[in-house]
């Protein structure tokens, strides 16, 4: 038995690697894109445009403006005359915040009494509003305190983050993007691999063969899995290497993590795989699964905050377990306790999808 | 005037030439077969003449005009039939036939088309549902319409049995009564015989032009001939077969059907088949295109479960015990179906461990199988970029790899070129004199002559069962080709 597996694995790395299309799947895409998305992907607004609509002209709105001007991450400001000039900026798109300053803003401050000044943002881009609209509240509230210091007790808070201090957006983006190109490139090797032979004929020839359905996954299994694994090792240490990642964690979970994650995706591949013809229905078919999968992992909102029938859904999601685990082990040294609890969930995902392709090869006889 | 006009064409691919220097007259009003195995260039000169390709050197006029340079003024006057009909499998019959209809700006007026064709009861029958047989009236009847002057047909015949071939056939003869003028591509030399006239092509040339019958007055003649052009076929010992060794496990029957059923929904694709093949048997399953045989031969080698009944291989049930009974068993797919990026040796190597063979002796079984099948030149070359003679001796020599007791073959030699064919069948006829037990299927009628024993498939059932002999007997016919029609004739009445 372990000759006819190690035959179909030989075969299986030869055709991989004879295949011009494949070899580029396997190394181009993926690093090409890891250094891509890390360097111009960001949620992080700097160098945000406003324009300023000053009905005071006094010492304080000044003041005010110049505090804004001060903080890191307002660029340019310009100034307007009227309301239409103020909706004209925002409507080109040329500043996303606009400040406007009533004329009682000065003589309010000076009597001590509150004043409001208003705070218009460019809603059309959703994310980024709710990030310049905290960045102004917090510039405004800045100096705020400093017009009125404390009369008795006040509360100032400090804010720490942890696991990964300066906020810096790049890690939690390139501990996705791993997880993510992980999951393109191992789902494209595996869908192709039987839908292929299915098209060529060359399947057939396999089944007339004493292989078992057992002997065939497993010879589909190991190729593509070493080959990822290989994959995201790599990128990984590109990641620490060329952008400073934070490895907390200990190498040998890692490494254990990536092999069962990557393993439930093989699963899934090679189940894709085993409903297809033709290799067109089998790249329609990883695609179908890629973005609901990619989407419902909890990189662009968290799982928490989905709908709970949604979350019910993410338990059959390898990707999100995968970027918990590496995320936790790369940021905070996940302990195994949490980490076996992922893992879990990942080889269950493993053993129903890789049972079912067995299933559908014994099926698809007919 | 005739049709077309060619003279000293040529066409080279990758510094070989497909068309070699080649100069030819097509008669108008009649049927002129283009005769050649595949790879003679039988397809590249059709593409020629329709203006597809561009030559590389010599003049073509088809129909008075340039094919290369006054394409759209020839389009309307041709009827292109390729070898594989852009039929869109997932329209109707009918819908098919409106959207060529359109494409050539005709009216949508098939009534006499549909009769012609049979295919009136299947006007909404989508096409990928049709057997092969009605697939290739329905191109045809696409090629056909708004009436052209000149039909090309590419290989209408290949994969279709003997009846629907006499049917296309019929077909394309009705129309040349009205002044067109055909040109039909075959690798059947009989069917060849047929013609007005034949061009018999050979790696790119002429070896033939005129009326068959004054080449050979039979078929059989005809044949005998054309192998003489093509410097004749010496048979020798089968060194393949010499290589083989068959273990003897003292079984009377090494292949059993008993009592195979298929079932798909209410239709019967195989009703109730049973035979029992002898050690060292040729045992051919024929029939007309959806008969039931592909589907016998399919649940044989495990392929497709049977509703009832078993398949039995040395004793085994290929159901129950599916990896033992194959590993007695070689298996030969219609296509050609090996690993086509990986290298001869690969291929060879990756079937030996497949079937359980290991360290020396694989080693021993490879370079053994590399000389037997004087593979030797093309070790390292790519399996997909061999030529087809070549890919066919790969594709037995990876299903002889493990040295079977039984081999099953799915229309081995469909495309081949006649000496390449009866090289083929010699050493399948001496691996059965050794002992090896064959299962075959074939749409060649002179082939069916090499089994020992033929079953002949229709509808789903095994409508006679015997030697050639007491088929042709039963049929009072002399060639296997009237047997198979008189005997399908005789069951449908």
């Amino acid at each position: 038995m372990l000759n006819r597996i190690a035959a179909l694995i030989k075969k299986e790395f030869l055709a991989i690697w004879k295949d011009p299309r494949s070899r580029m799947i396997i190394i181009v895409p993926p690093i090409l894109q890891l250094l891509i998305f890390a360097n111009a992907l960001t949620m992080e607004m700097k160098n945000i445009d406003m324009v300023v609509l000053d009905r005071s002209g006094t010492v304080e709105s000044r003041e005010l403006i110049s505090e804004f001007d001060n903080s890191r991450w307002f660029r340019k400001i310009f100034y307007a005359h009227n309301e239409q000039d103020v909706r004209h900026y925002i409507e080109t798109q040329k500043v996303q915040l606009a400040l406007e300053i009533n004329n009682d803003f000065a003589s309010g401050i000076k009597r001590g009494k509150p004043v409001s000044v208003q705070l218009i943002v460019d809603g059309r881009q959703t994310n980024a509003a709710g990030i310049i609209g905290g960045y102004a509240s917090q510039v405004v509230s800045a100096y705020s305190s400093e017009i009125s210091p404390a009369k008795g007790a006040s509360i100032n808070f400090v804010v720490r983050n942890w696991f990964n201090p300066n906020l810096e957006y790049r890690w939690y983006l390139l501990c996705s993007t791993i997880a993510i190109l992980a999951l393109v490139t191992t789902l494209m090797l595996t869908a192709l691999s039987i839908a292929r032979e299915r098209e060529l004929g060359t399947f057939d020839q396999l089944i007339v063969s004493p292989l078992t359905p057992f002997e065939i996954l497993a010879g589909k299994t190991v190729p593509p899995l070493i080959i990822s694994v290989l994959l995201t090792l790599f990128m990984i240490l590109m990641s620490i290497i060329f952008f400073k990642l934070p490895f907390k964690g200990s190498i040998f979970w890692l490494l254990i993590s990536t092999v069962i994650a990557l393993f439930s995706i093989v699963g899934v591949g090679l189940f894709i795989s085993s409903l297809c013809k033709t290799q067109q229905q089998a790249i329609l078919g990883a695609f179908t699964f890629q973005m609901p999968a990619v989407l419902l992992s909890g990189f662009i909102s968290p799982v928490e905050d989905m709908p709970a029938l949604v979350q019910y859904l993410t338990y059959a999601n390898p990707v999100k377990f995968f970027m918990i685990i590496t995320k936790g082990i790369i940021f905070k040294g996940m302990q195994p306790a949490d980490i076996i609890s992922n893992l879990i969930a990942l080889l269950l995902i493993a053993f129903i999808t890789l049972s079912a392709a067995g299933w559908m090869f014994k099926r698809k006889l007919d | 005037m005739n049709t077309v006009e060619i003279k000293n064409l040529t066409k080279i691919f990758d510094d070989v030439p497909a068309v070699d220097n080649l100069s030819l007259n097509i008669k108008k009003g009649e049927i002129t077969g283009l005769i050649g195995a595949d790879g003679a260039g039988k397809t590249t000169l059709m593409r020629l003449i329709t203006g597809l390709m561009i030559a590389d050197s010599g003049e073509i006029s088809t129909l008075g005009l340039n094919p290369a340079a006054d394409k759209a003024k020839l389009n309307p006057k041709i009827g292109y039939m390729p070898q594989k009909f852009g039929l869109y499998e997932d329209l109707t019959v009918i819908e098919n036939l409106n959207f060529y209809a359109d494409l050539k700006n005709t009216a949508h007026d098939f009534k006499k088309m549909l009769e012609f064709t049979d295919l009136d009861k299947f006007q909404h029958r989508l096409a990928g549902k049709l057997s092969g047989g009605m697939k290739q009236k329905l191109g045809l009847a696409c090629a056909l319409l708004g009436t052209p002057d000149f039909l090309v047909l590419d290989e209408p015949s290949v994969g279709v049995d003997p009846i629907s071939r006499r049917e296309l056939m019929k077909l394309v003869k009705e129309y040349l009564n009205e002044g067109m003028s055909v040109l039909w591509s075959t690798a059947y030399l009989d069917e060849a015989h047929s013609f007005d006239t034949a061009v018999v092509l050979d790696r790119g040339k002429v070896i033939f032009e005129g009326r068959p019958f004054s080449l050979g007055a039979t078929s059989k003649a005809f044949e005998a001939e054309i192998i003489k052009l093509m410097g004749g076929y010496k048979k020798e010992e089968s060194l393949i077969a010499k290589s083989v060794t068959v273990q003897d496990y003292g079984l009377e029957f090494t292949v059993e059907a008993c009592n195979l059923v298929k079932k798909y929904g209410d239709f019967y694709a195989v009703k109730d088949n049973t035979f029992c093949i002898k050690k060292g048997e040729i045992f051919g399953l024929l029939g007309p295109n959806g008969a039931g045989k592909s589907t016998s031969f399919k649940m044989m080698c495990g392929l497709s479960a049977p509703t009832q009944g078993t398949a039995r291989i040395m004793g085994t049930d290929i159901l129950a015990q599916p990896s033992k009974a194959r590993s007695h068993l070689g298996y030969m797919a219609q296509k050609f179906s090996l690993y086509e990026k990986l290298t001869v040796g690969q291929n060879l190597e990756f079937f030996a461990g497949v079937y359980g063979l290991a360290g020396k002796a694989k080693e021993e079984r490879i370079n053994g199988s590399i000389q037997v099948f004087g593979l030797e030149e093309y070790v390292d070359r790519k399996s997909g970029e061999l030529p087809l003679g070549y890919k066919q001796r790969l594709s037995l020599a990876c299903a002889l790899i493990h040295n079977p007791p039984v081999l099953f073959l799915d229309e081995p030699t469909s495309g081949v070129d006649v000496l390449t064919r009866m090289d083929f069948w010699n050493h399948i006829t001496s691996l059965a004199a050794k002992g090896v037990t064959i299962l075959i299927t074939t749409h060649f009628m002179d082939e069916a002559e090499f089994c020992d024993r033929i079953s002949l498939f229709y509808r789903g059932e095994a409508i006679a069962v015997g030697t050639p002999d007491e088929l042709k007997r039963k049929a009072h016919a002399d060639t296997m080709e009237e047997t198979f029609v008189n005997l399908i004739r005789s069951q449908s009445k």
